[in-house]
């Protein structure tokens, strides 16, 4: 049960993130997927040049974030997991989902994210996740770490 | 070049709009826009993305680089207004716009310096310390798309579109800009509503509309280097481009109303906001994002109702 876990990141949360996992992996044997999704949509009106390099940046990004996750999931101690990082783009809620269905993902890890506030001003892909996943969902309460 | 690519695209319709002001005789729309373009990009756009998103967050380089820049830039354009109100034709002399003109290509060859320093780049870095690490596993488009390792086949791939492609955006952006000074200043007209007014509020809220919308975004997406630097990029463009082409090619006459009020205005928030932003630990929150909203509704109604009747215009100061 649960041995294959998807943990979608945005860099945010990343340490609550892991300390969750790792006492819910406790010494099972799993195979983590760790996805950071690129943004791709950027609003009406943005030269082309700025999307493109925004999408880089965002890569960079993104493959620093799958590194670090990588780092503190420490798998010299935790031989019972295995990990693979995956990097897409896309609108992040529709890939988090659209890959749990492909991979046949057991559960999804992600954090419960914004306040109230933010989350009526910039929507919320938790939210979205939550309702639309194909498996269980973990929400972990995240506070703001900044 | 993200930063300066956004800056600089962003901030097209505003010189755009601005040479076709001045080009077709009304200059002091060309300064307005460019003036109100600023003091809109460093309160309303920081100010609303603040809001929306909850926090910017910078670095040193966007506060010590760009922000200084466009202090600067600001001091530059206001020591050539006094000296021509003052001492010259109450016009921005050639010399005034070649020097600005200078200033502006001496910030772009920091800019070009910094992007080809690698150490510049700390994500960078950040990805060469773990190459030992398990691998990522990119989508295809994403490999495709990598512009650092592919560079230079991107940019062969690209050259038929770099051709052609400026010249359509060009062409363009000249009816665009055409179109929007002649429909706000017929509106102008008919409502008697100066000029100047409507380059600092409604031209300079239509053309900054790019700029809004990359920093508001970029912020969301966590990209808060890039939004300071599209925001303080943009002004510095908007200065010393938006004022100095036209400058070369027509005579772009003082206010006075401009001298004590509008550049003192625009320098005094690009400060403000800089070392706010340097001493809140580099970031700018929802609360502050609220009173720089609530600056510029202040200045809007002060410029609007208050400056006008203490008649400037009819005074010769100091003349």
């Amino acid at each position: 049960m649960y041995n294959k876990i998807l943990i979608p990141t945005m860099g945010k949360y990343i340490h609550q993130l892991m300390d969750h996992t790792l006492k819910f992996v406790d010494d099972r044997d799993v195979e983590i997927i760790a996805l950071y999704v690129v943004d791709d949509s950027v609003p009406f009106l943005t030269p082309n040049a700025v999307k493109e390099e925004m999408i880089e940046e965002l890569k960079l990004k993104g493959g620093y974030f799958l590194d670090k996750f990588e780092e503190l999931l420490d798998l010299k101690n935790n031989p019972n997991i295995s990990l693979k990082k995956i990097l897409k783009k896309g609108s992040p809620y529709e890939v988090i989902v659209n890959f749990a269905k492909e991979n046949k993902v057991q559960m999804i890890i992600l954090g419960s994210g914004k306040s109230i506030v933010d989350k009526h001003l910039l929507g919320s892909v938790s939210e979205k996740v939550v309702h639309h996943a194909p498996c269980d969902v973990f929400l972990v309460r995240t506070v703001n770490d900044d | 070049m993200g930063v300066t690519a956004s800056a600089i695209g962003t901030s097209l319709p505003e010189f755009g709009s601005a040479l076709v002001a001045s080009l077709q005789g009304e200059p002091e729309l060309g300064v307005g826009i460019v003036v109100g373009a600023n003091i809109w990009n460093v309160l309303g756009i920081l100010g609303l993305t603040s809001l929306i998103a909850g926090f910017i967050k910078s670095d040193e380089i966007s506060v010590n680089r760009d922000g200084f820049m466009a202090f600067i830039a600001g001091s530059i354009f206001f020591v050539f207004i006094i000296y021509g109100y003052f001492f010259s034709d109450k016009t921005i002399s050639f010399i005034a716009s070649f020097v600005m003109i200078l200033t502006y290509i001496y910030y772009l060859k920091i800019l070009i310096k910094n992007e080809k320093n690698p150490n510049s780049n700390r994500t960078n870095n950040d990805l060469i310390k773990s190459e030992n690490k398990t691998p990522i596993e990119y989508d295809e488009e994403l490999k495709t798309n990598n512009l650092h390792i592919n560079n230079e086949n991107v940019s062969k791939k690209l050259n038929l579109r770099n051709l052609f492609f400026p010249i359509i955006y060009i062409i363009g952006l000249s009816i665009g800009c055409k179109a929007l000074v002649w429909s706000v200043e017929n509106f102008g007209e008919y409502f008697n509503i100066p000029e100047i007014i409507m380059g600092l509020f409604v031209l300079s809220l239509f053309t900054t509309i790019p700029e809004l919308f990359v920093t508001l975004s970029s912020t969301i997406k966590g990209l808060h280097d890039f939004s300071l630097g599209t925001v303080f990029g943009s002004c510095v463009f908007n200065i010393l481009v938006g004022i100095g082409i036209p400058a070369l090619f027509v005579k772009v006459p003082i206010e006075f109303e401009s001298i004590i009020f509008d550049l003192p205005v625009m320098i005094g928030i690009i400060a403000f906001v800089l070392l706010l932003i340097k001493s809140n630990g580099l970031k700018l929150t929802r609360s502050w994002g609220i009173l720089f909203l609530l600056i510029y509704l202040i200045y809007a109604v002060v410029r609007i109702t208050i400056i006008p009747t203490l008649g400037f215009h009819d005074t010769q100061f100091f003349s």
